[in-house]
């Protein structure tokens, strides 16, 4: 395993890039965010100034901020010539006394707008020690997609593993995790399961992908880089299957892997028979209503949320007779929204879609359209209640067949909750 | 230089943020104005995503707009998308002001922050402040100082106070929307009234700008430890008098603070002390409870300095030990300012109390809970850092603070003033208890 390694951000330049549809990021900060909420022995050197530290979030649910130090420069160290010293020092101080077993080195803006050489520095580094350390200069003040953040940092994972001798017929489920119940009726149905990685995941399972054949992905956008470094390094193969969320969306996930992998198997039909029950008994009240289903609003980096720029769990609401209206967050110029309309008809979307610029306008945006519930980000659920609009948090669906009940519960519960009036 | 202190120079402080947050925070606290960000699109990371769990009572993305500058803007021209961006974000949100903001990289690029706020001013229909280096500040109370800064120099001074005596406090760490910061100026205004003082504005209070503007009405300001400037410069600014004051934080704390606005306001102290002494009298045989639960336990306290002190004394009031005082701010006085602190109000120095100042999260983890002998600490007062793993999370921990992700309030119970008092003993009783 190479000592050190440099990571590059894919570059982009496609339609739906250009729809950003993926709320951009700045590297830096999506990629503090995924590490600092992946157990695993390393450490991050923040290389900028010590304010740029403050994209980590502290507190709640993020126990991983101690591995994270920050080179802390001053803007006389920028002016003097004496940033790569002050990371060569930190980098020293972390190898002393921490000794992990990967330092993961991050540029901020500034050491892109002075030019430094992290790389350079790395190497003279390691010419006295011994430690792995990849280097991420990031992109400075570009703007990033988060979908190339969650691909950069796959690639990142992906450099600590190796190839398994005996790789096996198993495969992996990456950017997703579908759930107990979907994963056990899937190993009952002779599919073997080697990982489930959703972001972030342990870096120790990261580690042991190499022993699967075939990477299963929701949406091959979101891991474009990863793939193809996995089909170099690991010969991996790719399969893209639908989320599984609601009863069309789950029957199809099935049908895929199973047609691929156990082409003799229909074991998934008896649990997907109830939900259809209940999805027929459903449709009578949903029929016709009204639905605003939210995308570009979402700086999670969570895949499941982003992947096929947040359309996942819109057959869910299709199936049901929802009328259906995209509400898209962000810039409302005509070259974005050519952009937009053009990657919902790529991803087979052909609702018509309305464009709010901020989030002020969201509910007056509901007002107009008269939307009977909308299935928005949960930073939007005062604007939409304030507009009488029944409320349903993105990302609230559960996958599989049981959760179609449960799902279409939610959905009742917020059509009798606060805006929604019992529609 | 030892080898562990030489990682800590590298790790983040315990409490990390700058003044780029703390202007945001401050932002947060005044109703009607709006924080842009003049940076990349990373910053905003720095600013209103700290809040998100901090705050349950305001959503807070409609505070904060940014530039989203990238690099060939930040080299050719980064005035233009600037005014762009107030111009358009005036449009969308008309807020009554907007305060600027910059990240150290742009600040780097030797940007006329001046001449940007002039320029601004003359093309959007609202006050526009730049708050120049904000991301090298050394902590979020500095960051907030400035907002109250910026929001009094708006205040039109030169108007006329009011003929009765009216008093408006400067520096309340207003840092969320949820009750007990409702219930805090509430105890604050009861006090006050308690002694004959009618109240006008609190610099920083969920108001709105308007509302703000209004304090050239008064004729007496307080400042509170979380002021920008000391009350002979807020006498200066403001051509009225200016007096300070502690945290009201604990009995003698609150007593001194009532003191010292009364006497500014010519209020006769035996009015004061009867009220002080009733307001005493009424709590204490509750208090009297609490210590029986709470006498002789080891405390733990993590705060910025004035409140530190406050916990500390209104500690000793319930007969507990504080043991360990972590300062977690900067930029409000430390060490020095600490047992000032407590010696003013206490009449006499802490004793027996070790504090540490501005630690690194490092240094904090590696305490793991433990006093110098090594037996863990009864209790701990702190907000919510990044304390996971540690043996810090077997300790009794009482939330307070910035940031508080775990408590909140939807019930108003204050912490200043007597009813305070009582509210923290009940809450330090309740974290003695596995259950309650």
């Amino acid at each position: 395993m190479p000592r050190q390694r440099c990571i590059l951000l894919r570059k982009v330049n496609d339609t739906r890039s250009k729809a950003a549809l993926n709320q951009v990021v700045c590297t830096l900060e999506g990629m503090c965010t995924l590490l600092q909420q992946t157990p695993g022995d390393f450490a991050v050197v923040v290389h900028g100034d010590r304010d740029c530290s403050n994209v980590l979030f502290y507190g709640m649910d993020h126990p991983g901020t101690e591995r994270f130090f920050c080179s802390n420069l001053t803007e006389e160290d920028a002016i003097a010539g004496r940033s790569a010293a002050r990371l060569e020092a930190c980098l020293a101080a972390v190898y002393e006394e921490f000794r992990p077993a990967t330092i993961f080195v991050l540029g901020t803006c500034l050491s892109i707008l002075i030019g430094e050489d992290m790389q350079a520095t790395v190497k003279r580094f390691s010419e006295n020690h011994d430690q792995r350390i990849v280097t991420l200069p990031g992109t400075g003040m570009q703007f990033v997609t988060q979908s190339q953040i969650m691909d950069g940092f796959a690639g990142l994972m992906l450099g600590s593993c190796e190839r398994s001798k005996e790789q096996d017929k198993a495969i992996n489920l990456i950017g997703f995790d579908p759930g107990k119940q979907v994963v056990g009726q899937l190993r009952s149905a002779g599919i073997e399961i080697n990982s489930v990685i959703g972001l972030p995941s342990p870096v120790e399972s990261w580690n042991t992908l190499g022993r699967a054949r075939t990477n299963v992905v929701i949406d091959k956008f979101l891991f474009s880089s990863f793939l193809s470094e996995a089909s170099r390094k690991l010969k991996q193969n790719s399969l893209e299957v639908p989320w599984p969320v609601g009863y069309g969306a789950t029957c199809e996930f099935f049908e895929c892997l199973l047609q691929e992998f156990v082409p003799a198997m229909d074991g998934y039909e008896h649990s997907a028979e109830s939900a259809r029950q209940v999805l027929r008994e459903s449709r009578t009240r949903m029929k016709g209503l009204r639905l605003g289903y939210n995308i570009g609003s979402k700086k999670n980096l969570d895949p499941v949320t982003l992947a096929r720029e947040g359309l996942c769990d819109l057959p869910a609401f299709e199936e049901l007779g929802f009328e259906i209206v995209i509400l898209v967050q962000g810039d409302d110029r005509p070259q974005r929204l050519s952009a937009v309309r053009q990657t919902l008809d790529e991803l087979g979307c052909d609702h018509p879609m309305e464009i709010f610029s901020d989030t002020v306008f969201f509910g007056e945006l509901c007002s107009r359209l008269e939307c009977d519930l909308v299935y928005a980000s949960d930073h939007l659920a005062d604007q939409a209640l304030s507009a009488k609009t029944a409320f349903l948090e993105y990302g609230s669906l559960e996958p599989g067949f049981t959760a179609v009940k449960s799902n279409i519960e939610s959905i009742l519960a917020a059509l009798d909750g606060p805006g929604g009036g019992g529609k | 230089m030892s080898r562990s202190s030489r990682l800590n120079e590298f790790s983040p402080h315990a409490l990390p943020h700058t003044g780029l947050f703390g202007v945001f925070l401050g932002v947060h606290a005044v109703g009607d104005v709006l924080n842009v960000l003049h940076t990349g699109v990373g910053c905003k990371g720095k600013t209103q995503r700290q809040i998100v769990h901090h705050d349950l009572g305001l959503e807070a993305h409609a505070k904060v707009g940014w530039t989203e500058l990238d690099e060939t803007e930040l080299i050719k021209d980064s005035e233009t998308p600037l005014l762009n961006s107030l111009g358009e974000l005036y449009r969308r949100r008309k807020p009554a002001a907007i305060l600027v903001t910059a990240s150290a990289a742009v600040e780097f690029s030797g940007l006329d922050l001046a001449r940007l706020e002039e320029k601004a001013s003359q093309e959007v229909p609202c006050p526009i402040r730049v708050i120049p280096r904000a991301a090298f500040e050394e902590d979020l109370w500095a960051g907030y100082a400035g907002v109250i800064r910026g929001i009094l120099e708006m205040v039109p001074w030169e108007k006329s106070a009011s003929d009765e005596p009216l008093l408006s406090l400067v520096g309340y760490f207003f840092h969320r929307h949820e009750m007990e910061q409702a219930a805090n100026l509430a105890e604050l205004k009861r006090m006050l009234k308690g002694v004959g003082i009618r109240s006008g504005q609190v610099f920083l209070s969920g108001e709105n700008l308007a509302v703000l503007k209004e304090a050239h009405r008064s004729s007496i300001l307080a400042c509170l430890p979380y002021s920008p400037v000391r009350a002979d410069e807020l006498a200066t600014i403001t051509r009225r008098k200016a007096v300070a004051c502690p945290l009201p934080l604990g009995i003698a704390a609150t007593g001194a603070w009532l003191g010292a606005l009364a006497e500014a306001a010519a209020i006769d102290r035996y009015r004061v002390e009867n009220f002080t002494a009733r307001e005493e009298a009424r709590i204490e045989q509750r208090l009297r409870k609490a210590r029986g639960r709470l006498a002789g336990k080891q405390l733990a306290i993590m705060a910025d300095t004035p409140a530190a002190a406050g916990l500390s004394l209104l500690a000793r009031e319930l007969g507990m030990d504080p043991v360990l005082i972590v300062l977690l701010d900067r930029s409000l006085g430390g060490r020095q300012e600490f047992e000032r602190i407590v010696s003013e109000v206490a009449d006499s120095p802490p004793r027996g109390t070790g504090i540490i100042v501005a630690p690194s999260l490092r240094e904090l983890r590696q305490i793991e809970g433990l006093d110098a002998s090594g037996r863990p600490f009864d209790m701990v007062i702190r907000p919510d850092l990044a304390l996971s793993g540690t043996g810090w999370e077997r300790v009794a921990t009482l939330e307070y603070g910035f940031p508080s992700n775990h408590k909140h309030y939807i019930y108003p119970r204050p912490e200043l003033g007597y009813a305070g008092t009582l509210a923290l003993a009940e809450r330090l009783m309740d974290a003695t208890q596995a259950i309650y």
